[in-house]
């Protein structure tokens, strides 16, 4: 009889039931600390576990996606630039219904400083994950 | 993909459970493999060609190809 191998099928299908239970599990966790930021509107104390796991995984998941050039194959600007701005926007909107400025300027350059992070934030992510694409290549 | 594996199984009177227990898989797994609801790896595709003695082309194609 040959070597016994693990059914690859059975490892797949395995597999992608883990995959759906953590999405589950992500985006639960993602919906009950928006629930209670915005609709109870709990003290951040009492939730600080849960924002801390959530944003953790959230980090790795960047890190990992950046250091295995998953998250892109090039640099696009172009497209990064109207992401950007609706981020800003939602950003912007999110926080004039929680009373957040008490002027327009406020808003303006809280806005403004949002979407200079969001951007440069993700331009330096996919430059990383385009040069371990190109590094990959080199091997 | 569509595959002739159950004939090429059968020309040598061997069982699903046999072919399983040969290339080291389930039963379940060969049986959805020549139904065609499952798409093995290269690796498995090439353990079952080995145990049926037939090559790749003999065992396994895509629908385009046909024509």
């Amino acid at each position: 009889m040959k070597k016994q191998i693990t059914d690859e099928r059975i490892i797949q299908e395995t597999r992608k039931q883990n995959n759906l239970g953590f999405s589950i599990l992500y985006f639960g966790l993602l919906f009950a600390l928006l629930y209670r930021q915005y609709i109870i509107k709990s003290p951040i104390s009492d939730y600080l576990d849960l924002a801390i796991l959530f944003f953790g995984v959230t980090f790795y998941l960047a890190a990992k996606r950046v250091s295995s050039g998953l998250l892109t194959n090039k640099v696009n600007w172009k497209k990064l630039l109207p992401n950007s701005i609706v981020a800003a926007v939602v950003f912007l909107i999110i926080n004039f219904f929680n009373n957040q400025y008490g002027t327009i300027f406020e808003a303006l350059v809280s806005g403004s400083i949002f979407l200079l992070l969001f951007f440069g934030i993700n331009l330096i992510m996919q430059y990383f994950s385009s040069r371990k694409n190109e590094d990959i290549l080199k091997e | 993909m569509i595959n002739r594996i159950k004939l090429a199984r059968m020309e040598l009177e061997l069982t699903q459970q046999e072919l399983a227990d040969t290339v080291g898989v389930t039963r379940q797994t060969i049986h959805l493999i020549e139904k065609g609801s499952y798409n093995p790896s290269l690796n498995l595709c090439l353990e079952i060609c080995y145990a049926l003695n037939k090559t790749l082309n003999d065992l396994f194609w895509k629908e385009e190809d046909q024509s």
